[in-house]
């Protein structure tokens, strides 16, 4: 696309000055090479003039708390990310117009909801907002396919009701729900927790379990999976009773209809330092099958998402095996048409 | 949900093109209804890359934003007009100098109650929404156009650096008029808006007059050769106190944080190779292992170690 054009769009622009210059270069300057210096200064005025756009557009901004406009986070990673409060994480990646499209480093695509293209002129004295697009895996997207800025607002909030969830960004989450956390180490020990029950003959039977002696597996992936999960055997019911096994129930309203859910979660431990999870979900009584349309999702100690799946029609079982340490906690997180469920577990 | 897509290039690719074959077609002989038609396919032109009054969802805004199109374009009309009679010939008329015309106009007709009207349609929107969004930069695009805001304390600045003092305050300035459109009250400042305007102003740009120490040299300035950024090494980066601190390990975090699906693959391993400046694929090859997999591994752990990185640096 000819430069002219994007140039003749009435795009947001949003003028360069003193105090983003400054900020920039204060940055910039503790860089070990010009070239990191660079990134950090474009990526700097990237996430201002972005935060002062949307500040303009009464959205909450907390730069702060913005991990491109974090020191560390700038050195460690190619970032420019500013955090939204009510919202979630944007990046805002600096552009150049001749380039054509927006290119998204592999180390910026896991945490931001969206990306978007700022072009920053060759004086530095102005930055126009281009567009976005939602959380990919891509690594260049010509600027032709990005939605207009002036959408911003509207996908937000869309966003937003999707997720049912207020984003809380992992270094400033609050955890003072530490006690509701169940213990699972506990569970070895045979402490009891309210709410997750110890899984039994009765139980099964009660819920009608399809707990078979050798199961399926049935996992599919989608959206931001960001790492391999352990490929330990699909645990059976021989390994759910060896082990210590809790079970939970859910009760979900999906499309209109009531289902219940069971969630089973079996831990077992590999050495001091080291436990093996697994977190199965099953259909209870009549059911055969999971709801479809449930989104679930494992959430670290971080709160970011590590693994997800949409259930589909052929989800008779769906199952999650994890690793983790001892003290860590993680999330187990259902989002269906009208609610979202958590649990949040500490090993 | 659909989006609207950035870019519709074809039209505006063709704007000059389509500027001259009208120009071609205006001539002097002409009866002067005949004329005043393609006059006016001229101004309908020109205005499609107006400032303001700019189309949302595809149409332009009723009341004070569709009052000032009207305005412009019978003003453009005008102008236009008046050329074509006193010159008997339009060679000097230009898609440029149309285009200037265009802006000139804009500016005669946002005067103040222009642009109190335009805060007060903006109010009048469900905050947070796109359309609030739309107005409110509407709104400082005109305010910025018009000759309505005043230039305050010259006299405190060098000359040299008083644009750029000014450019900062505006910036802000403009920002709080935004966040605080809803605190405008119209009744007050004698009925005049951009009295409120231009009070923040003041107060912003005497601001700047303490933010920034004048004796100071500005060094920060994005130096006047393009693309070259204004760069002074501090004797020790922050690259290189992150990179010995992870190497360091002092509280053996970062040899334990390891890829669940290869425990062989530390965070320090990741992050030494990282900060040395390897590319994810070479570093996927050094390490025997998948780029996207390994960055999202050193993302999510960077975010983890955060507050421990800040510490030391």
């Amino acid at each position: 696309m000819p430069l002219s054009n994007i140039y003749s769009q009435n795009l947001p622009k949003i003028s360069l000055t003193l105090s983003m210059w400054k900020k920039a270069k204060d940055f910039a300057d503790r860089q070990a090479n010009y070239q990191k210096a660079q990134q950090v200064y474009l990526n700097t005025l990237a996430v201002l003039s972005v935060n002062q756009y949307l500040q303009r557009s009464g959205i909450q901004t907390d730069l702060k708390n913005s991990n491109g406009y974090n020191l560390a986070m700038q050195t460690m990673l190619d970032n420019a990310e500013l955090y939204l409060p009510e919202y979630g994480v944007i990046s805002c990646r600096p552009t150049v117009l001749s380039d054509n499209f927006l290119i998204i480093p592999e180390e910026t695509k896991t945490t931001a909801i969206m990306q978007l293209a700022v072009i920053i002129s060759s004086d530095f004295c102005s930055a126009k907002l281009v567009g976005f697009i939602p959380q990919t895996e891509r690594d260049r997207i010509p600027l032709e396919e990005l939605t207009s800025i002036v959408q911003l607002p509207n996908f937000l909030e869309d966003y937003r009701s999707r997720a049912a969830v207020s984003y809380t960004q992992p270094e400033i989450a609050s955890y003072n729900q530490q006690e509701e956390k169940s213990k699972l180490n506990g569970w070895l020990s045979g402490n009891n927790q309210e709410k997750w029950s110890k899984l039994t003959e009765l139980v099964i039977q009660k819920l009608n379990l399809n707990l078979l002696d050798h199961s399926e597996r049935s996992l599919a992936f989608r959206g931001s999976i960001v790492e391999s999960i352990n490929t330990a055997e699909v645990m059976n019911r021989n390994d759910l009773f060896e082990g210590a096994s809790k079970i939970k129930v859910w009760k979900l309203n999906q499309q209109g209809q009531d289902y219940t859910i069971a969630i089973i979660v079996n831990i077992l431990p590999i050495s001091k330092e080291e436990v093996d999870i697994s977190i199965q979900f099953l259909p209870t009584g009549n059911h055969t099958h999971l709801p479809e349309g449930i989104i679930i999702k494992i959430l670290n100690d971080q709160q970011e998402t590590i693994l997800q799946i949409q259930t589909t029609v052929n989800n008779d079982k769906i199952e999650f095996c994890l690793s983790g340490q001892p003290q860590e906690t993680f999330t187990i997180q259902g989002v269906c048409d009208h609610q979202v469920k958590t649990e949040t577990l500490i090993i | 949900m659909s989006f609207v897509k950035v870019f519709d290039t074809k039209d505006y690719q063709k704007q000059p093109q389509l500027f001259q074959k009208l120009k071609l077609k205006l001539k002097s002989n002409q009866p002067k209804r005949k004329q005043d038609l393609i006059i006016n396919q001229i101004v309908d032109l020109t205005l499609k890359s107006r400032p303001l009054c700019r189309l949302y969802q595809g149409q332009i805004l009723d009341g004070i934003h569709k009052k000032i199109y009207t305005e412009v374009h019978n003003l453009v009309q005008e102008e236009i007009r008046n050329i074509v009679d006193k010159e008997k010939s339009i060679n000097v008329l230009t898609f440029e100098t149309v285009n200037q015309l265009q802006l000139k106009c804009f500016q005669d007709s946002l005067n103040d109650y222009s642009l109190k009207q335009l805060a007060l349609y903006a109010q009048k929107q469900p905050p947070k929404s796109s359309l609030r969004n739309h107005c409110l930069n509407e709104l400082v695009k005109a305010i910025q156009i018009s000759k309505k805001l005043c230039k305050p304390h010259r006299e405190l600045f060098n000359s040299q650096f008083y644009p750029l003092i000014y450019e900062e305050a505006m910036g802000a300035t403009m920002t709080y008029i935004c966040i605080n459109i809803d605190k405008y009250d119209p009744s007050r400042s004698q009925g005049k808006f951009m009295s409120w305007v231009n009070f923040k102003l003041n107060k912003f740009v005497l601001d700047c007059r303490r933010k920034f120490d004048l004796s100071s040299s500005f060094d920060f300035l994005p130096l006047s050769d393009f693309d070259m950024i204004p760069y002074q090494p501090k004797p020790i980066s922050s690259g290189e106190k992150l990179y010995n601190f992870i190497q360091q390990d002092p509280d053996q975090k970062f040899k334990k944080t390891y890829l669940p699906s290869n425990r062989q693959i530390t965070f320090q391993d990741v992050a030494i190779q990282r900060l040395s400046g390897y590319t994810w694929k070479e570093i996927a090859q050094n390490l025997d292992s998948n780029p996207s997999v390994l960055s999202a591994f050193y993302q999510r752990s960077c975010h983890k170690f955060k507050q421990l990185l800040d510490k030391e640096i």
